[in-house]
């Protein structure tokens, strides 16, 4: 049986990060989610925002829609099916790193 | 899940229905309207209740959509997961009791005040512990639904259902406004914030306008 830490050191780097975390987060809880939204809820800079989803595109875990909606350019992000995916398996590992954690018993040294 | 992505999380479930101002330009508009006609109550059985009703759903239409612009270009835009859009089954099941109360030769209000009590309670324990304040909307059904039942409002069931329709009016103005003041506190408790992010949060908002 794997240890917390074998678990641990398995998790998916591109989403263990808190600020992609919370990207992901964010659009798991929707359909699909604008940059100005996920600006005003990370509190990101915009260049941040930026490499963040980008990161995110290139591994597959979010999709980015660029439209117009009237003369407005809108970008939207979405999260793919196996950006979903990753994050129930995160979660799933994140939890049993928890449980882990809880059954470990401290060492006795006297 | 720690309590920043709780958070990320409720914002992004629940946009739409934190966006508050819709629901007070609702309240307010019917407190206005049905303040209106109950400081000059036309005679009963005259239709009044219905032009008042009108009046009313002919100004928010049109507002709402400013409101809308206003959340878009301020706070952006998320689209609901299908999942989770119930403003269909919603406006389905108070459209069914709404039926059902006329069938039952009930007026169309107090049928549809179990739904409001049943909406509110649900969004109150859903969300616990931010959004007591829908408390007040199990307020008013209550009130509405005491008022309704008193002999005087069998014998004037037009100026009965305005009084109910202002005490609505009157509870949603409050209750909007604290969701409003919800999503703003939701969405600039982000822990990455810096000065350097609202310039730039401004900046885009600025762009868009």
């Amino acid at each position: 049986m794997p240890t917390p830490f074998e678990h641990l050191s398995a998790f998916n780097r591109l989403i263990h990060e808190p600020s992609r975390l919370a990207i992901l987060t964010a659009l798991s809880a929707c359909e699909r989610a604008d940059f100005l939204f996920l600006l005003n809820i990370t509190g990101l800079t915009k260049g941040n925002l930026s490499s963040h989803l980008s990161k995110l595109e290139q591994g597959g875990l979010v999709e980015i829609e660029k439209k117009f909606e009237g003369k407005q350019p809108i970008t939207y992000a979405k999260l793919t099916g196996e950006g979903r995916e990753a994050l129930k398996e995160y979660w799933k590992r994140f939890d049993k790193v928890r449980a882990g954690v809880r059954s470990l018993k401290p060492l006795r040294t006297t | 899940m720690d309590k920043n992505l709780k958070r990320v999380q409720l914002v992004a479930r629940h946009f739409r229905e934190l966006q508050g101002l819709r629901m007070s330009l609702f309240g307010g508009v019917f407190a206005l309207a049905f303040g209106t006609y109950a400081l000059a109550p036309p005679a009963e059985g005259s239709g009044g209740i219905w032009i008042a009703l009108a009046a009313a759903l002919l100004v928010i239409v049109p507002c709402q959509r400013v409101v809308e612009r206003y959340y878009e270009s301020t706070f952006g835009r998320v689209t609901p997961a299908p999942s989770n859009n119930s403003s269909w089954k919603s406006a389905a099941v108070l459209a069914g009791l709404v039926l059902t109360g006329m069938a039952l030769k009930l007026p169309p209000l107090a049928a549809a005040l179990p739904f409001v009590v049943c909406s509110s309670l649900w969004i109150v324990i859903r969300d616990w512990p931010f959004r007591v304040h829908h408390l007040a909307g199990v307020g008013a059904a209550l009130s509405a639904t005491l008022l309704l039942m008193t002999p005087a409002a069998v014998a004037a069931p037009d100026a009965s259902t305005a009084a109910a329709l202002l005490l609505f009016g009157v509870a949603y103005v409050p209750v909007g406004l604290l969701d409003h003041r919800l999503l703003v506190s939701l969405m600039h408790g982000a822990p990455n914030a810096a000065d350097g992010s609202e310039r730039e949060i401004e900046a885009e908002r600025a762009r868009r306008n």
